[in-house]
Parts: C-alpha cells; sequence; structure tokens
C-alpha cells in the first residue's frame, strides 16, 4: 500500500487536481447560467418560459452519464478537437444550469409579490431592483441548496472516467492498469472523494445554520 | 455435501497424477459448467452483434466446450480488470485475446495461440506526414486504457524520447478499441495505437477514413488466458488448438473472421520467466 | 429528418436494454425502501449504540459517487475477500438500494419532524396504538408531503442505474453502446436511449404530480 502512494500517489493526486478543476470551473458557469434561466422559468412571456423550461425538463429527466456521453460524441461528429476537460466542464456546467433553475425558481417563488412592487415603488430599476432587494433574500435558501447541488455534481464528475476525461476516477483505472492493485487503489480514491465532498457538504450545512436567522 | 465430496473424489482421482491440483477442472468437470469472461469489443475475434457475442473466439469456443463435454456461461467483462477478476476466482478462464508479453506470463498461464497479430499505428486516411514511428513525435495518440497496446504505445514514447524526439504531445486512453476509432474519425487524436486485426476492422467499416501508417515491433501472439494452476484445462483447450490446428480447420475459422491466415506455433510463443514454464 | 428516422429505428434495438434498466431500478427501490425503514428507526432510535452507526452510514453513502461505491463492491471485495464470481446484476441493485436507503431514510425522517408533535400525543390519548396512530394518523398526512422527495428519490435513482453498464450489465446504456459499435455511429443511438430514459424518468414525474394531488389532505372525507 505504502509503496502503491508512493510510485502513483502523484498520478492520483492528478486526477483529484483534475476533478476539482471540472467541477469547481463547471459550477460556476452554470450557477450563473442556472439563476438566469430561473428568471426566465417564472417569466410571463411563453417564448421564454417555453424553452426554459424545456432545457430544464431535459436535463433533469435524463442521466449524467448520458448527458456527457452525448455531449463528446456530439463534439465527435463535429470533428472538433476539444481538450476532454473542457467538454467535461462543459457536462458539469450543463447539467448544473438546470438543477440551479430549479433550486433558484423555488427561492423566486417565496418572496412575496409586494417586495418586487416595493422596490419599484422606491424608484429601482431591473438589475438594481435584483441586486439589493430580491438577492439578499434569494441567499439563504439559494447558497445552502447551491453548495448542496456542488457536491451532487462533484460525485457525478466520476461518470466522466467513462469517457476518458483526466479525473480522480480515471486516473484511479489508469493505475489499476499498470499495477493490479483493484481494492488498495478503490479505496484510496474512494477515500479522497470522501474527503472532498464530505468537506462541500459540511460547508453546506454551515451556510445553512449560518444563514438560518435571515430566512 | 454431495457436491463437495464429488469434487474431493475428483480431485484425488485427476490431481494424483498432476504435479499440482487443478481444482479448476475439477470443479468443471463437477458442475458441468465452464465460466469464461470475454471483452466483446475487439472484431473480429469476438465482438457482439444483435445482442449476441459472434466471432473467430465465439467459434473456438465451442470446440473447447465440446471437447470438455461441459456447458459454458460466457460474461461480457471490460478488458480492464478482466485478468484480475481470473486471479480473484470470478470464472475459469479467459477467453477473449490476449496479447503474450512478459509481464502478463509472469501471473498467467496462456493457452496456445491461436492467431498473430502484429502492432500498427492508424491515421487518417488523408495524413501523409506520419509515415514511420518517428513521425508520431508531437502528436496526440489514442490507445485502449489497460490494453496491451498502451504498454506498446508508452514503449514507443519512451523510445522515441531517449532517441531525442521528445515523444508524444499527449497519450490519451481511452475505454475500448472503437472508442480510439472514433477519437481518430472526429480528430480528438493524431494517431491511435492498435492491433492489425482492429486496424482491418475499422478500415472495413469506415471506407476511405483511416490508413495504416507503419507496423511496429514483432508479431503479437494472441492467446487465451488460465491461472497457472489449473494445468489441467491449459491442457485441455492447447489439445483442441492443436486437433484444430493439424486438422487445417484453425486456419479456415482465422480466413473465415480474419480473412487471412496467420501462424499459430505449437511451442516456443511463452516469453522467458513465464510462470507456467516453472 | 432522415437522422430522425434512424434514431425511431433504433429505439425498439434498445428495449431489451430498457427492460433490463426497469427490472434493476424496481428491485433496487424496493431494496432501498426496505433498508430505509430500520435505518430510519435507528436514526430516531434516540440511542447512541443505534444512532451512531446509521450516520456513520448515511454519512459515507452521501460522500461517495456511487460509481465508486459499485467499483469496490464489484471489483475490489472480490478480490480482497477471495469470492467466487459475483453477479454484476446484484452488485449493482444492492448498491443502488443501500445509496437510494441513505438518502431515503432523511428525507422520510424531515417529513416526520415536520408533522404536528401534538398529533401523535394526541392519538395516544384517544386510545389508539402506536401502530394505529402511525397507520391511521401520521402516514396519511406526512405522505403527501414526503411523496414529491420520495419520487426524486427514485428519479435519482433512475438516473443512476447506468453504473451497472460500467460492470458490464447490458442495461439501456449498454445496449446503446454495443449498437453504437455495431453502425460505427455512436450519436443516434446514445439520442435514442436519451430519449427513452426521459419518458421514463418524465413519466415518473407526472405520475408523482398526479398522485400529490390525489393525497391532498383535503381530498379525504374526514
Amino acid at each position: 500500500m505504502i509503496e502503491l502512494i508512493s510510485q502513483y500517489g502523484d498520478q492520483i493526486l492528478w486526477g483529484l487536481a483534475g476533478t476539482i478543476l471540472i467541477v469547481g470551473g463547471g459550477f460556476i458557469p452554470g450557477a450563473l447560467v442556472g439563476t438566469a434561466l430561473a428568471f426566465g422559468l417564472v417569466s410571463r412571456r411563453r417564448l421564454l418560459r417555453g424553452p426554459a423550461r424545456g432545457f430544464v425538463e431535459l436535463i433533469r429527466n435524463t442521466p449524467f452519464l448520458i448527458q456527457a456521453m452525448l455531449l463528446f460524441a456530439a463534439f465527435g461528429v463535429m470533428r472538433l478537437r476539444i481538450d476532454p476537460m473542457l467538454v467535461g466542464g462543459a457536462v458539469v456546467a450543463i447539467y448544473t444550469s438546470a438543477y440551479m433553475a430549479e433550486i433558484v425558481r423555488g427561492a423566486l417563488k417565496s418572496i412575496p409579490a409586494g417586495q418586487w412592487d416595493a422596490a419599484s415603488a422606491l424608484g429601482l430599476r431591473s438589475l438594481r431592483r435584483f441586486r439589493l432587494v430580491i438577492f439578499p433574500q434569494l441567499l439563504p435558501f439559494v447558497l445552502p441548496a447551491g453548495v448542496n447541488l456542488l457536491g451532487t455534481v462533484a460525485k457525478e464528475s466520476a461518470f466522466l472516467s467513462a469517457v476518458s476525461v483526466a479525473e480522480l476516477t480515471f486516473a484511479g483505472q489508469v493505475v489499476i492498469a499498470q499495477t493490479f492493485k483493484v481494492f488498495e487503489v478503490w479505496a484510496i480514491v474512494g477515500t479522497l472523494y470522501l474527503v472532498l465532498i464530505l468537506t462541500i457538504l459540511a460547508a453546506a450545512r454551515r451556510l445553512e445554520r449560518g444563514l438560518a436567522w435571515h430566512a | 455435501m454431495l457436491r463437495t465430496i464429488l469434487t474431493v473424489t475428483l480431485f484425488l482421482l485427476f490431481g494424483a497424477n498432476a504435479a499440482s491440483a487443478d481444482e479448476t477442472m475439477a470443479r468443471i468437470k463437477s458442475s458441468g459448467k465452464i465460466t469464461v469472461a470475454t471483452e466483446a469489443a475487439f472484431k473480429p475475434f469476438e465482438y457482439v452483434e444483435d445482442g449476441k457475442i459472434v466471432g473467430f473466439g465465439s467459434d473456438l469456443l465451442r470446440e473447447v466446450v465440446s471437447d470438455l463435454g461441459v456447458k459454458v456461461e460466457q460474461l461480457d467483462l471490460p478488458f480492464q480488470g478482466i485478468l484480475a477478476g481470473l486471479a480473484a476466482g470470478q470464472y475459469d478462464m479467459v477467453a477473449t485475446s490476449v496479447a503474450i508479453n512478459p509481464q502478463r506470463a509472469k501471473t498467467y498461464a496462456y493457452t496456445r495461440p491461436f492467431a498473430t497479430i502484429s502492432n500498427v499505428i492508424m491515421v487518417p486516411a488523408d495524413d501523409a506526414k506520419v509515415t514511420s514511428v518517428s513521425g508520431l513525435n508531437g502528436l496526440v495518440v489514442g490507445s485502449q486504457l489497460g490494453s496491451s497496446t498502451e504498454t506498446i504505445a508508452r514503449k514507443i514514447n519512451d523510445e522515441l524520447k531517449a532517441a531525442g524526439g521528445g515523444g508524444f504531445a499527449n497519450l490519451r486512453l481511452y475505454q475500448t478499441f472503437p472508442d480510439t476509432a472514433f477519437a481518430l474519425r472526429s480528430g480528438q487524436v493524431d494517431a491511435i495505437i492498435i492491433g492489425s486485426t482492429t486496424a482491418g476492422e475499422f478500415m472495413t467499416a469506415s471506407p476511405d477514413t483511416f490508413r495504416v501508417a507503419a507496423h511496429y515491433g514483432d508479431p503479437v501472439y494472441l492467446s487465451w488466458v488460465v491461472r497457472p494452476d489449473a494445468t489441467d484445462l491449459l491442457k485441455s483447450v492447447n489439445a483442441t488448438i492443436t486437433r484444430l490446428a493439424d486438422s487445417g480447420k484453425l486456419y479456415e475459422m482465422q480466413k473465415k473472421w480474419v480473412g487471412i491466415e496467420s501462424e499459430s506455433p505449437a511451442d516456443g510463443y511463452l516469453p522467458e520467466g513465464a510462470i507456467q514454464l516453472q | 429528418m432522415d437522422y430522425l428516422i434512424e434514431i425511431g429505428e433504433i429505439v425498439p434495438l434498445l428495449l431489451d436494454g430498457l427492460l433490463v434498466t426497469l427490472s434493476i431500478c424496481a428491485v433496487a427501490t424496493g431494496g432501498a425502501f426496505a433498508l430505509a425503514i430500520p435505518l430510519l428507526a435507528a436514526r430516531r432510535s434516540g440511542r447512541a449504540w443505534l444512532n451512531r452507526p446509521a450516520i456513520v452510514y448515511i454519512t459515507l453513502i452521501r460522500g461517495l459517487p456511487i460509481l465508486i461505491l459499485v467499483f469496490l463492491f464489484y471489483f475490489g471485495l472480490p478480490a480482497l475477500l477471495g469470492l467466487g464470481r459475483v453477479s454484476a446484476f446484484w452488485v449493482g441493485v444492492v448498491a443502488l438500494a443501500m445509496n437510494g436507503a441513505a438518502f431515503l431514510s432523511e428525507v422520510l425522517r424531515g417529513a416526520i419532524a415536520r408533522l404536528a408533535v401534538g398529533q401523535g400525543e394526541a392519538a395516544l390519548a384517544l386510545g389508539l396504538s402506536r401502530f394505529q396512530t402511525w397507520r391511521l394518523v401520521l402516514i396519511p398526512q406526512f405522505l403527501p408531503i414526503a411523496l414529491p422527495a420520495l419520487a426524486g428519490e427514485v428519479g435519482f435513482l433512475i438516473k443512476a442505474s447506468p453504473v451497472l453498464s460500467l460492470i458490464t450489465v447490458v442495461d439501456l446504456t449498454r445496449r446503446s453502446q454495443q449498437v453504437a459499435m455495431q453502425t460505427f455511429d455512436p450519436l443516434a443511438p446514445l439520442i435514442a436511449a436519451a430519449f427513452l430514459y426521459f419518458v421514463l424518468l418524465w413519466s415518473l414525474a407526472a405520475l408523482s404530480r398526479r398522485l400529490e394531488v390525489h393525497l391532498e389532505p383535503g381530498a379525504h372525507a374526514l
């Protein structure tokens, strides 16, 4: 076990770095897009609501692995050479955006209608109104749920190994191919995931409690 | 209880001859069934068509199983881990084309080879730059994770670097051989290192898309794999292959599935240090 | 347009894979519910020797990708314990059930906690047994609350089921990959498979919404 770690530990850590990069790098744009999508979901204009709802339903009703394989196959068919890590990040971003849209939509629904009107009455137009009045009220709900989503996405990212993205699970498979030490490698990889994801989830719980008195 | 008595009895009857006990064979005979593992993603030797595993290997398996006089259960498993599963006792034999190499020979026992292939470098048809192994310097190269061609690819990379060429720009590993072909076709990699028969298959499936740029290294023998202590099983499988080779049927099967005949050496195919030679 | 027809022609080829996926999910869901009940009881028991292991279990499941759990069970444990062959189907079902049970028990725990505490006590005061209290008073009230979350967990189980394709079970995902290798076209079979998954999951969500309305407390004549 010790020699396994000393000889191949760096390969596995590179894999962990890959996972963190892809998950972090995909989650942030995904969360932003998702927030914007949420406004489309609650919009009164059907031209906005329809496609937004269609996209969200499509992503939320298909497995992550299928989405990953589809995106890779699509890029392949278009003969585009894109770094697999970027495509992996894109899969994460797309997945995140749909789920985040639902989270933000739920939060938006809970804001009393009067808030929007009062803000307008005070002379605040849309973006400032959002920034100063609505956004702070969304946070106590969106932030913990969002961080939980980050944890979920980090777990799903393991599926990216099936499309040969250089993340933690794939690194584990490469090391196993060279050493045949199946249980040891998965035990190490599992431990690393546990540390990563439990840290994220603990942060979510901390946020939930910290923001609780706002709600 | 009865099964245990039966097994022990057969063990004593058959095991008395062998220098090492072959409980695998004893169990196969007593249960009337052999369990084998195949990675059905290696046309034309083993692949899936309409939900069934077919290919050269299937025909060979039928012969082996009929000589053994038992039924067969065939599992379709990914290549990565297929040998580890054999060592763990999850099945009796790996009935999938495994290239003989010194590293594997130290841990596993190979049957007599039933075909010979070579390692080739495949590039897109319109690529005229790569004409030899050294042309791979600075390119993105693909191969299958956990296969013998991955080992070959790493070896080539090391040789190129030692010769001062800088080696590959990147080595991309894929879960299956067809994935490498898709990657080459879509431009994700510049070249792939695969077996000659696989290359032939891809070129048939997708004409005018690929071409073989170069061969590398010595011919590669393909065999099936058993655990080193399964000596009786090994003897039986080898006897089947020998029977087919002597009667010429083996070469007919090769022509039927692979398109050309290739060598099936009766001996001298094991590398030095092979565990079954000890 | 031709491409759409091509995809449509692939769908029938995938149906046996869909059947395998359905059976996996059905058995795993049953297992998840079965496991969730004792887990829930342990969590609510107030006794540390029951509560602590339950918390450890739930924490482990929450922190591990299901992929790693499955690889550990299928590739890792047999090598470690020297077991014979393990069935990929059952390894997958057990992993999915264990995963589902952890999340289900937490969902149920949350829903129960939201019930008015007084309800249970009032029922007991009226002479109802513990069992009757649950059956007649508490469950009918928390079921509509819990239902969307429960359906959501089943949905997540279905969305996690492709993990079995990676340990060679010929489910819907693996079937689509087999067809892709046969036709040398990676895209069309995937679109067909995505379509089938979508129909399955969307129907589940629609069913859950229909049931939710039906089970509204107001809908019953009390």
